[in-house]
């Protein structure tokens, strides 16, 4: 069962909005290799796995993708908050802004709601932790990509710890 | 930042040092629970420190109060920035 620490894993404090970089950053969030997905992935892989090691490191990497999961909400709801009208349409954020406004609403940079089917679970533990490598991989690039976007001075959590168990 | 903020930042990162170790390291590496245990005592040292100052520090669900829990600022309510 889960504990909920009222604190960010670590601190974020937007001081300016960009509704463009959240449409982006959004991907993470409920997009196929966000941290919605990978709580939901490592979690679930977690009941069949053989041995104990194995179900504690998911549980806790699982865990602690729901606090980054929390941490990527935080910056989409900073850079969208309080936004003009003028802002909303310069930004491209139009599309977005009719169906959840600013509203922080799990999908990923298309606007395609988050979905199981971008994750695995096969009961198998080879298979699933080449499916964890999939995903995870495929976070660490992409984030690179995003840092060096150059729009923003935040950090991202880089990679994932799940990189390192296997 | 007040002291107060201060000292809480403080706490916090010897947590996500305490959480971020086990997790990023094996089971069987001594070095590393080492240093867990390092930075678990300092951080229990801090929670004391900050207990003593500024009361109790309200963030863990089970050891707050009903109307603190609803009512502290929530961790993304940070100066509300925006462009109003």
């Amino acid at each position: 069962m889960w504990n909920y620490q009222k604190n960010l894993q670590y601190p974020i404090n937007i001081k300016n909005t960009n509704p463009k970089l959240a449409q982006i950053i959004i991907a993470q969030y409920g997009g196929p290799d966000g941290e919605l997905g990978a709580s939901l992935r490592y979690l679930s892989q977690r009941y069949s796995m053989p041995y104990p090691e194995l179900k504690a490191i998911l549980t806790d990497i699982g865990t602690e993708e729901l606090a980054h999961l929390e941490m990527v909400g935080t910056i989409v709801h900073q850079l969208t908050r309080n936004l003009t009208e003028e802002q909303i349409r310069e930004g491209g954020f139009a599309s977005y802004f009719v169906n959840h406004t600013t509203g922080v609403y799990p999908s990923d940079a298309n606007g395609s709601p988050f979905t199981a089917a971008a994750l695995q679970v096969k009961g198998d533990p080879i298979s699933d932790i080449h499916e964890d490598l999939a995903a995870d991989a495929a976070i660490a690039k992409e984030q690179l990509t995003k840092i060096h976007d150059g729009t923003s001075h935040f950090h991202l959590f880089c990679v994932s710890p799940a990189f390192c168990y296997s | 930042m007040s002291e107060q903020e201060q000292l809480m930042r403080r706490t916090n990162a010897c947590r996500f040092a305490t959480w971020e170790l086990p997790v990023f390291t094996h089971p069987g590496d001594c070095k590393a629970a080492k240093q867990q245990k390092k930075y678990r005592r300092m951080a229990d040292d801090l929670i004391i420190q900050y207990k003593a100052a500024y009361g109790p520090m309200n963030q863990n669900s089970s050891d707050t109060s009903r109307w603190h829990g609803i009512n502290a600022p929530w961790p993304w309510d940070v100066n509300k920035g925006g462009n109003k």
